[in-house]
């Protein structure tokens, strides 16, 4: 299986650690990967550009529609937000031709055209649409029995429920949870996992912020999972790295580990721990590790 | 399927709660016209096509759904809200009110139109397609445009569009630093932590951030999209 990669720009950016990991998952699983940020493609203007120019970033993701479409290959995102802003802007560009028409027409002098026909899809979703979970436990190595994880989506691979085609894959709605069963993990469920981590407000209103983070990983501790895991970067960011400042405002102890989704699939599929990048993160993953039976 | 009683707001009994909260919040936006200039003998009227668009925030119902579970309000009571904004929007837009800059002034204050996280529950959840959160962003966007951007919401935005536009991706390492100002060392030393501790693990974005190949035709794009807006 081939796909035409969209990393995004936080797993090369703040989670240095989420891009090697998600292609060397990506190469276990036999996909071929053509990355499109090398072809020049943008970013997908992560819901912040379109507050401001909601039509200059809707040209950015026709052109990077119409990239993969030129190389006749499906589209595939590691990243919640990436995943929800381009599904918002597919929609609009696919239900509104003249608007299509309008955008097309900036792409024209490169040679591109959007013919409408993109499918953006995070590697979460690609898991159980295309490799199908009886075949994702078939490259299980390490089951990660006696692992109690949370999971965390991230809003934007959750909502708006219209945009991400839900009803029409409804097996989308707890795509996290049966990937974790796949690999061997006991799923802790919580209320939080599709509310907000408070990442985009986190340089407006530092302390609602960083009381998303205290109250969810709070939460999911005290239900007893070892770590949480999520599908979002942006998450990770704000869950991993603010939350020595969410225990401060809290005044508790929380420490829980964030797993990248493809360091848990990695870690299932027996890749050194290392080369999944889990000494990078700000909360150690130790804890994980020794309860998989792992060497840090 | 699980019944309960709205949240955010405080339970009275079973599924009663007390929506003082909401109603106060709708309060605050000053919610009715505020026309100028001499009163007409009857009606404020306005045409068909600049009253359209208010179509959809008007066919709110004032349940109080996206109050009970926008992620905002569950953190911090003093947040605006999303059914509030979504009206103040309604007015903002509305050709006839006279206020529509003091509102926009009013609502870019702290707990206003830049505390919404974007989470998309208030869409999600509305009954009548009001889209709370799209009003919202328009708003930011009214408000950046009568030069209401001089707080960290807005100076964000700015600096988002500047460094994607400049080099077709996100320079993560400058984005705080241009959204604090470079000189706003409080701000800046209250972040040293964090960025300390992402150093000390290897998880900080590249100092050196390189544009994406093929940058030029990135710019050219952005030329030309800013181009016939300005003429529109």
């Amino acid at each position: 299986m081939k796909y035409a990669f969209f990393p995004g720009c936080v797993s090369r950016g703040g989670c240095p650690e989420l891009y090697p990991a998600a292609v060397k998952v990506c190469h276990r699983l036999g996909f071929e990967l053509d990355e499109l940020q090398e072809r020049g493609a943008t970013c997908t203007g992560a819901g912040v550009l379109q507050e401001k120019n909601q039509f200059l970033g809707d040209v950015f993701n026709a052109r990077t529609f119409a990239m993969a479409e030129q190389l006749d290959l499906p589209l595939m995102t590691i990243c919640s937000t990436c995943q929800g802003v381009m599904s918002q802007a597919n929609k609009r560009l696919k239900d509104d031709p003249d608007y299509l028409a309008r955008v097309n027409g900036h792409l024209a002098p490169e040679g591109l055209e959007y013919k409408g026909t993109a499918q953006p899809r995070h590697l979460l979703w690609i898991l159980i649409e295309d490799v199908g979970i009886e075949k994702l436990k078939t490259f299980v190595i390490q089951p990660l029995s006696n692992l109690r994880v949370a999971p965390f989506y991230g809003c934007y691979i959750i909502r708006p429920s219209d945009a991400l085609e839900i009803k029409l894959h409804p097996e989308r709605e707890d795509s996290l949870e049966r990937v974790m069963e796949a690999l061997g993990a006991e799923v802790v469920d919580f209320p939080g996992k599709t509310r907000c981590c408070g990442f985009p407000i986190l340089t407006i209103n530092e302390k609602n912020s960083v009381s998303m983070v205290a109250k969810h990983t709070s939460d999911a501790k005290d239900l007893g999972a070892d770590a949480m895991v999520t599908p979002c970067p942006l998450c990770h960011l704000n869950l991993d790295g603010f939350q020595p400042k969410a225990m401060q405002q809290a005044q508790r102890d929380i420490n829980i580990p964030i797993i990248h989704l493809p360091q848990l699939l990695g870690l299932a599929m027996g890749f050194d721990p290392k080369e999944m990048g889990l000494s990078r993160h700000i909360i150690s993953a130790k804890r994980v590790l020794s309860k998989i039976g792992v060497p840090a | 399927m699980t019944v309960e009683p709205m949240g955010v707001m405080p339970v009275i009994k079973d599924l009663v709660v007390d929506q003082t909260l909401f109603w106060d919040k709708v309060r605050q936006v000053s919610p009715w016209l505020q026309p100028e200039g001499e009163e007409p003998e009857a009606e404020y009227l306005a045409p068909n096509s600049d009253m359209t668009h208010l179509a959809g925030v008007m066919s709110c119902i004032m349940c109080g759904a996206c109050v009970s579970d926008c992620t905002v309000l569950e953190m911090d009571e003093n947040f605006i809200g999303p059914a509030a904004l979504a009206k103040a929007y309604r007015f903002a837009a509305d050709p006839r009110d006279a206020e529509d800059s003091s509102r926009l002034a009013e609502l870019s204050e702290y707990g206003g139109i830049w505390d919404c996280t974007r989470c998309y529950e208030c869409v999600e959840v509305c009954p009548k397609d009001v889209a709370p959160m799209d009003r919202i962003m328009a708003l930011r966007d009214r408000a950046m445009e009568h030069g209401y951007d001089k707080t960290y919401g807005p100076r964000h935005t700015d600096a988002f569009e500047e460094s994607v536009a400049h080099s077709g991706w996100l320079d993560e390492l400058r984005l705080p630093i241009k959204t604090f100002g470079i000189f706003n060392f409080p701000a800046l030393m209250s972040m040293a932590p964090v960025g300390l501790r992402a150093f000390l693990r290897g998880k900080l974005p590249p100092i050196f951030h390189r544009p994406v190949p093929g940058v030029k035709k990135v710019r050219q794009l952005v030329k030309s999209v800013k181009d016939q807006q300005q003429e529109e």
